[in-house]
């Protein structure tokens, strides 16, 4: 039986769980109302539990206290009784497809912002700054602390009430309960500080309150680092101590378990670990604390892919594996085990869009699965065969646009031919893939290659589709995805010629697709400072390029989402690429055999020039609109789109209209540049109806 | 003349055919003994042959009507010939009766030699393409020779010269018809197929004045304590001896051998062989002058046995192959088809028996599969305490927990199987839908034993079965339901042997009945064109061809029927251990059954067995999915309020919910 350590129950208190696979605790910025379970957050869990997950642990950092605000991240709050109903309305949606459901509980202390909604005074035991929040805060006070640890327990007795499984009492990622833990941030001398048992007490007292208010019939457990990676933070040794600690209480039900504190950028990364980790990076740690806890140990960390999990569980290292992006990216993934379509899973390919949006505050999204957390608004993870006239469609563009779109058209039952120029699918994404440690990002494009083939789309590959290619084929719906191709003409003074020979200037991604030779001393100007400067950068660097990143923003790589730019500067800082901020490219000129750029301060016009021997340019990407404006006159709906229908989640109007000649719809950067989330959005939505 | 030679003639054939006929006799009884109601059994021979056996021949009407001239007429005229010819009782009515019985007879012989002038593949040749022109020589010589007895014609017509050609060609007549029929020749089938029906080793099968017959397709339990007897059949005299009379009685018509589907596939099975060739060991010899196909890639000729020589060596070659043996797949098609009521499936399973419990010999993965078995109590070796994993969210009431239920469910192997778990939870959610009151036995059940048995591992089935039973004696139950007809069969016709008397249904039976009760309520049928594939074990075993069909019906379903179906269903390749023992042929059998699917331009192939489905969802150039009945059923439920989920697109999850 394949994949059957996966499939075995699993006892956590008085609790079966179905199999070993657990969406764990994240913040998915989805409780609306003051921090309810609404619509939205229900069915983003009953997605999850219809397609098999055993047991969610849903709401990361659900507050307790209501000076450890939710509002920005719209997480959920159990501070009130009226959280109570919206719990009864999510325990039934996940218990009746057989999942279980518990909620994470934390006071998160310092660890959040003060300015905004009830303007608090933020807590932790010794008042010291948070520098990812830049957070202040107060030394907290005994009465503060028996106030919080009540909390908690009103907090699990709603859980309990609203017919939840359990609740996970987060002692990690710095919460309340791990600053006191941690000498790194609490140094008081009093009961609650110093010696371990001290540090111990506040977590002690609220597993104590908890566990008073619930009784034993309910799971309470606990969430903890398995090590903080600070010198002078607790280490695996400590975090062993304190998991056997609170273990022999016999109070606590599981323990799940993540590597790495999470109190600065750079430790932040490794705890949602990018595509640039090796798989299951920490599972070590998750191992040296089940070797000493009773109770069932959880671990979530880059693991994505079900043999991989199987591979943990069968090794025994933990009890439980945590495929939480993994359920963002499909959550149907144990239904496709289950179905024998391992091949069908969409795989997470650690993009970090999901947790990047989270630490904006805006809601988690997945960079290749429109249909995730959209649930309520009717976006389907399957879509179904169409009742209505099976269409001819050409979808021009294989980038992410352009597959979504075939695979959601034939997925409906027409008939879809394919045009990509390129001799093989991606778009932008072959070339974001060609960075070092980008490589998974390809993974998108595989899992569509294999949806493309079973669904019988006609590929014409290395074939650039024209007005008469597709006219020929008599088309009832054409849908051009032709992205568009780097903006280097922007600006006169930098050089930009068409003719490669004369142009002073390359793109990224002409580095990137090595259309280029790599120089020996490159400047890269980067005005976008999203991935392509920073991973032509790597690229390059790597090579063995001196080279100097540039931009006349914050930083180079300062819009790479808050997990991901620390991996970037890693790698960048190791390979001693210097990363110059405020200064915009202003005009490129030859001299003799090489290249000068000359760079002017965005603040105080100062000049400055490079003597390079490459300057690659980063200005983002122009949209191919030359087809679109071709067709769009024969079209007969003149190449729009009608945005209610289309905001509105409705089929489009002219679908459904009688005439003559083709519809013609545009999306992804061909109509302007976006991201690949908001190219696979478009189709999805657009051609869900088709 | 004639009246001086046709006595002489007459009695000197019934007198030769009589010592014939003992030698026969004396072959049959090499076997060992099997307890038969002699007198009963003889008393009852003639409405077997009329009604059971009609029944069968009448598949094929002019073959049917053929037959019933030609043997009618030949009983009537042997019988009147005697006495008119041998007796010299020709006066009154008996000279014309004859007359109308060669006549008769005369007719019958001509569509018999139509026949045999193109036959189709699966009749065997050799002396069987003489036998038409031996019955008109028979019968026109007896017709001529008679006609100056009624006096058409005068005493002394024609010549002396003309008497003993008459006399010749009634001669030959005879010796084929009357001295074959004891002596070994193609009418032999009338006097073995005659006795072989009244002494038939399952008596239940046929009809009585009380009503029809039952389906009597349990396998016979094997006495293990008898430390004297070979376990299973070794050699030809170790069948019981009305088991090779049955194999005498063979026609060589070959309707076995055109169903078989190993044989259809190229692996080394022919039915047809199979039965002569035991008839060859029973008398012993070598199989060089069988006329018919021979097995797949196995040319006539180089096998040979004897009645007390080993069937299968074991090295080089006696009368059969073992492949040929662990070739079938048990679907009991070729018994279905017999004329001559023959059970080769029997027969095949004894052999295996003796292959497997003496020798050790199972091929393929059959050895692993019953070591399995003796450990773990599945098949697949998974560890006895997972049994229930799959259904860890279900909250399944427990027998050991209830004590009694309406239903006690019984889930099979395929609890294993993450396919099978599909059907299992879909058929759960029905009964719930339906609000039965089930039980499961958990962890307490074990395989009931059909692959064990089919695979001739006798003791491991009988200390399955027995410690089922045990177990089922503990709860109070009215009916077993499953999903698994292999399930169904054992438990429903092999366990009564070994004292376990239980209603069994097919969930199809249930759910049909359940529908006709009120108490499931069907969405319409929105899908494409749906097939329905009758598991063997379901249709050929237990005669339940409707109530799959009217679940079909009752869900809005048209079945588009393949040409093999109902009790001429295609056998999917999965029974009898065929899958785990794995003989090579040209094609595999799912393969060509898929093909038939295909035929009826079907989208879906609606199932009702586990094996079926996993060896037709292993076909790989096929569109058609495969689903079981209970997955159509839990689909098409009308539970409640309808979700409220807004937006064209999305009204349904059509398959996660059932899988997770």
């Amino acid at each position: 039986m394949a994949f059957d350590a996966m499939f075995q129950p699993i006892q956590i208190g008085n609790l079966t769980i179905r199999n070993r696979v657990v969406s764990t605790a994240h913040a998915e910025v989805h409780a609306t109302d003051g921090g309810m379970t609404t619509e939205r957050y229900v069915k983003y869990y009953e997605e999850k539990a219809k397609g098999g997950c055993g047991l969610c642990i849903c709401g990361g950092s659900s507050i307790v206290s209501i000076d450890s605000p939710q509002a920005w991240w719209s997480s959920v709050n159990l501070s009130t009784d009226r959280i109570i109903p919206h719990f009864q309305n999510l325990a039934d949606a996940v218990h009746k497809h057989g999942g279980k459901i518990m909620i994470q509980i934390t006071h998160m202390g310092r660890r959040s912002r003060w300015d905004g909604f009830d303007w608090p005074n933020l807590v932790s035991p010794s008042g010291i700054r948070e520098p990812v929040h830049r957070s202040t805060c107060k030394t907290i006070e005994e009465e503060d602390i028996w106030r919080i640890v009540g909390d908690f327990a009103q907090a699990a007795r709603r859980a309990k009430e609203g017919g939840l499984d359990g609740v996970e009492l987060s002692a990690v990622h710095q919460h309340l309960m791990d600053q006191f833990w941690s000498p790194r941030v609490n140094k008081r001398t009093d009961q609650w500080g110093g010696s371990f048992e001290n540090r111990m007490r506040f977590g002690m007292e609220v597993l104590k309150a908890v566990r008073e208010e619930v009784g034993d019939d309910f799971v309470v457990g606990m969430r903890i680092c398995g090590d903080e990676f600070h010198p002078d933070g607790l280490s695996h040794e400590d975090m062993k101590q304190i998991a056997a600690y609170y273990d022999a209480t016999g109070q606590v039900d599981f323990f799940g378990v993540v590597g790495s504190g999470c109190d600065t950028h750079d430790t932040l990364a490794n705890v949602i670990p990018n595509m640039s980790y090796p798989p299951e990076p920490f599972l070590h740690l998750a191992a040296g604390i089940k070797e000493v806890v009773k109770v069932p140990v959880i671990h979530a960390q880059n693991i994505k892919d079900p043999n991989q999990a199987n591979r943990i569980l069968e090794g025994g290292h933990v009890d439980l594996v945590g495929m939480t992006r993994a359920h963002i990216a499909d959550p149907h993934l144990i239904t496709k085990i289950k179905m024998d379509q391992v091949d069908r899973i969409k795989q997470c390919v650690g993009a970090n869009y999901c947790i990047d949006r989270q630490y904006q505050g805006l809601d988690v999204l997945c960079i290749q699965n429109a249909a995730t957390s959209r649930e309520y608004l009717g976006m389907p993870h399957e879509i179904e065969v169409t009742e209505g006239p099976k269409r001819r469609v050409v979808v021009v563009g294989g980038g992410p646009g352009g597959m979504e779109a075939a695979r959601v058209a034939a997925e409906r039952g027409h008939e879809v031919t394919l045009f990509e120029a390129a001799e093989q699918l991606g778009g932008q994404i072959t070339i974001a893939a060609k960075a070092p440690q980008r490589d998974q990002i390809a993974g998108i494009t595989r899992w569509y290659q294999l949806e493309l083939a079973r669904l019988g789309v006609d590929q014409r590959l290395g074939t650039r589709a024209d007005e008469a290619t597709i006219l020929d084929l008599r088309p009832d719906v054409v849908v051009l995805a032709t992205g568009g191709r780097p903006f280097l003409e922007q600006h006169e003074e930098w050089g930009y010629d068409e003719d490669p020979d004369k142009s002073l200037v390359v793109s990224t991604w002409d580095v990137l697709e090595g259309r280029v030779e790599p120089g020996k001393n490159v400047l890269i100007y980067d005005t976008i400072c999203e991935f392509s400067g920073v991973s032509a950068a790597d690229y390059l660097a790597d090579k063995g390029a001196k080279v100097e990143i540039v931009t006349d923003d914050i930083k180079p790589g300062s819009a790479v989402g808050g997990t991901t730019f620390p991996t970037y500067y890693r790698s960048l800082y190791e390979k001693e690429v210097i990363m110059s901020s405020d200064l915009g490219l202003h005009k490129v000129y030859r001299e003799g055999e090489s290249l000068v750029a000359v760079l002017e301060n965005e603040y105080t016009g100062a000049q400055e020039e490079r003597v390079v021997d490459q300057v690659v340019v980063e200005n983002g990407v122009r949209p191919d609109e030359a087809l679109y404006y071709a067709l769009k006159p024969q079209s007969r709906n003149k190449g729009q789109v009608d945005l209610e229908a289309l905001y509105a989640i409705q089929p489009q109007p002219c679908l459904s209209e009688e005439g003559d000649g083709l519809l013609l719809f545009r999306l992804g950067d061909c109509t302007s540049p976006r991201n690949t989330h908001a190219a696979i959005y478009d189709a999805l939505r657009l051609c869900k109806d088709f | 003349m004639l009246d001086t030679l046709l006595p002489i003639l007459i009695f000197s054939v019934l007198a030769l055919a009589a010592v014939g006929a003992v030698r026969r006799v004396r072959l049959w009884r090499q076997g060992r003994p099997a307890r038969v109601d002699l007198l009963r059994g003889l008393a009852a021979m003639p409405r077997r042959y009329l009604v059971d056996l009609h029944h069968v021949v009448a598949r094929d009407k002019v073959m049917s009507n053929t037959h019933v001239a030609t043997a009618g007429g030949f009983v009537a005229a042997a019988v009147l010939m005697v006495l008119v010819h041998g007796f010299g009782l020709a006066e009154g009515v008996l000279g014309w009766l004859l007359l109308a019985a060669s006549a008769t007879m005369f007719v019958g012989s001509l569509f018999v030699a139509r026949r045999r002038r193109n036959p189709p593949a699966r009749l065997s040749r050799g002396p069987w393409m003489r036998l038409p022109k031996s019955l008109m020589a028979f019968s026109l010589s007896v017709f001529v020779i008679t006609l100056p007895a009624v006096g058409l014609l005068p005493e002394d017509f024609g010549s002396w010269i003309l008497a003993l050609v008459l006399a010749a060609v009634l001669a030959w007549g005879l010796g084929e018809m009357v001295f074959g029929m004891a002596w070994g020749g193609p009418m032999k089938h009338a006097f073995a197929g005659a006795l072989h029906l009244a002494f038939h080793r399952r008596a239940e099968r046929f009809s009585t004045k009380e009503g029809e017959g039952k389906r009597s397709t349990g396998l016979k339990a094997l006495n293990l304590d008898d430390e004297n007897a070979t376990l299973g059949v070794e050699k030809p005299a170790d069948f019981t001896w009305n088991q090779l009379l049955g194999f005498d009685a063979c026609v060589q018509c070959g309707r076995c051998e055109a169903v078989c589907p190993a044989f259809a596939a190229g692996q080394p099975l022919n039915p047809k062989k199979l039965i002569q060739d035991m008839v060859v060991g029973m008398a012993g010899g070598s199989d060089a002058r069988y006329a018919g196909s021979p097995y797949p890639d196995r040319p006539v000729g180089e096998h040979h046995g004897s009645p007390h020589g080993p069937i299968v060596a074991r090295e080089g070659k006696a009368l059969v192959d073992a492949e040929t043996l662990w070739s079938c797949t048990t679907c009991r098609a070729c018994v279905e088809e017999c004329p001559m009521m023959i059970e080769h499936v029997d027969a095949i399973v004894d052999m295996r028996r003796f292959l497997t419990l003496e020798h050790g010999q199972t091929p393929g993965k059959g050895a692993e599969v019953l070591d399995n078995l003796i450990a773990t109590d599945n098949p697949g070796g998974f560890d006895p305490g997972a049994r229930m994993h799959w259904a860890a969210d279900l909250e399944l009431p427990l027998m050991s927990q209830c004590g009694q239920a309406e239903v006690l469910l019984w889930l099979g192997d395929g609890a294993y199987d993450m396919r099978n778990q599909r059907t299992l939870r879909a058929l759960i959610k029905v009964l719930r839908a339906a609000g039965v009151d089930f039980a499961v036995l958990g962890d307490e059940e074990r395989d009931s034993g059909d692959v064990a048995r089919r695979l001739g591992d006798e003791a491991t089935f009988q200390s399955l079965a027995r410690r089922n039973i045990a177990t089922l004696s503990k709860y109070r139950f009215e009916r077993i339901v499953t999903c698994d007809p292999h399930s169904f069969h054992v438990l429903g016709n092999e366990y009564g042997e070994l004292g376990g008397d239980y209603a069994v249904s097919h969930h199809s039976t249930f759910i049909a009945e359940l529908y006709d009760a009120g108490r499931l309520d069907f969405r319409a049928w929105k899908g494409g064109r749906v097939t329905y594939h009758d598991p063997c074990y379901l249709g050929r075993y237990n005669g339940e061809f409707e109530a799959p069909r009217n679940v079909l019906k009752a869900l809005g379903i048209e079945v588009a029927e393949m040409q093999r179906s109902g009790f001429r269903s295609r056998c999917c390749g999965g029974g009898g251990g065929a899958p785990i023992t794995d003989v090579p042929g040209k094609q595999r059998i799912p393969d060509m059954r898929m093909g038939d699917v295909q035929e009826t331009g079907a989208d879906l192939v609606a199932v009702g067995c586990p094996q079926c489905t996993a060896m037709l969802e292993g076909v790989v150039d096929s569109d058609a999915e495969v689903r079981d009945i209970a997955e159509l059923v839990a689909d098409a439920l009308v539970e409640g309020a309808p979700s409220s989920t807004p937006g064209p697109a999305s009204t349904r999850q059509p398959l996660a919910e059932e899988v997770a």
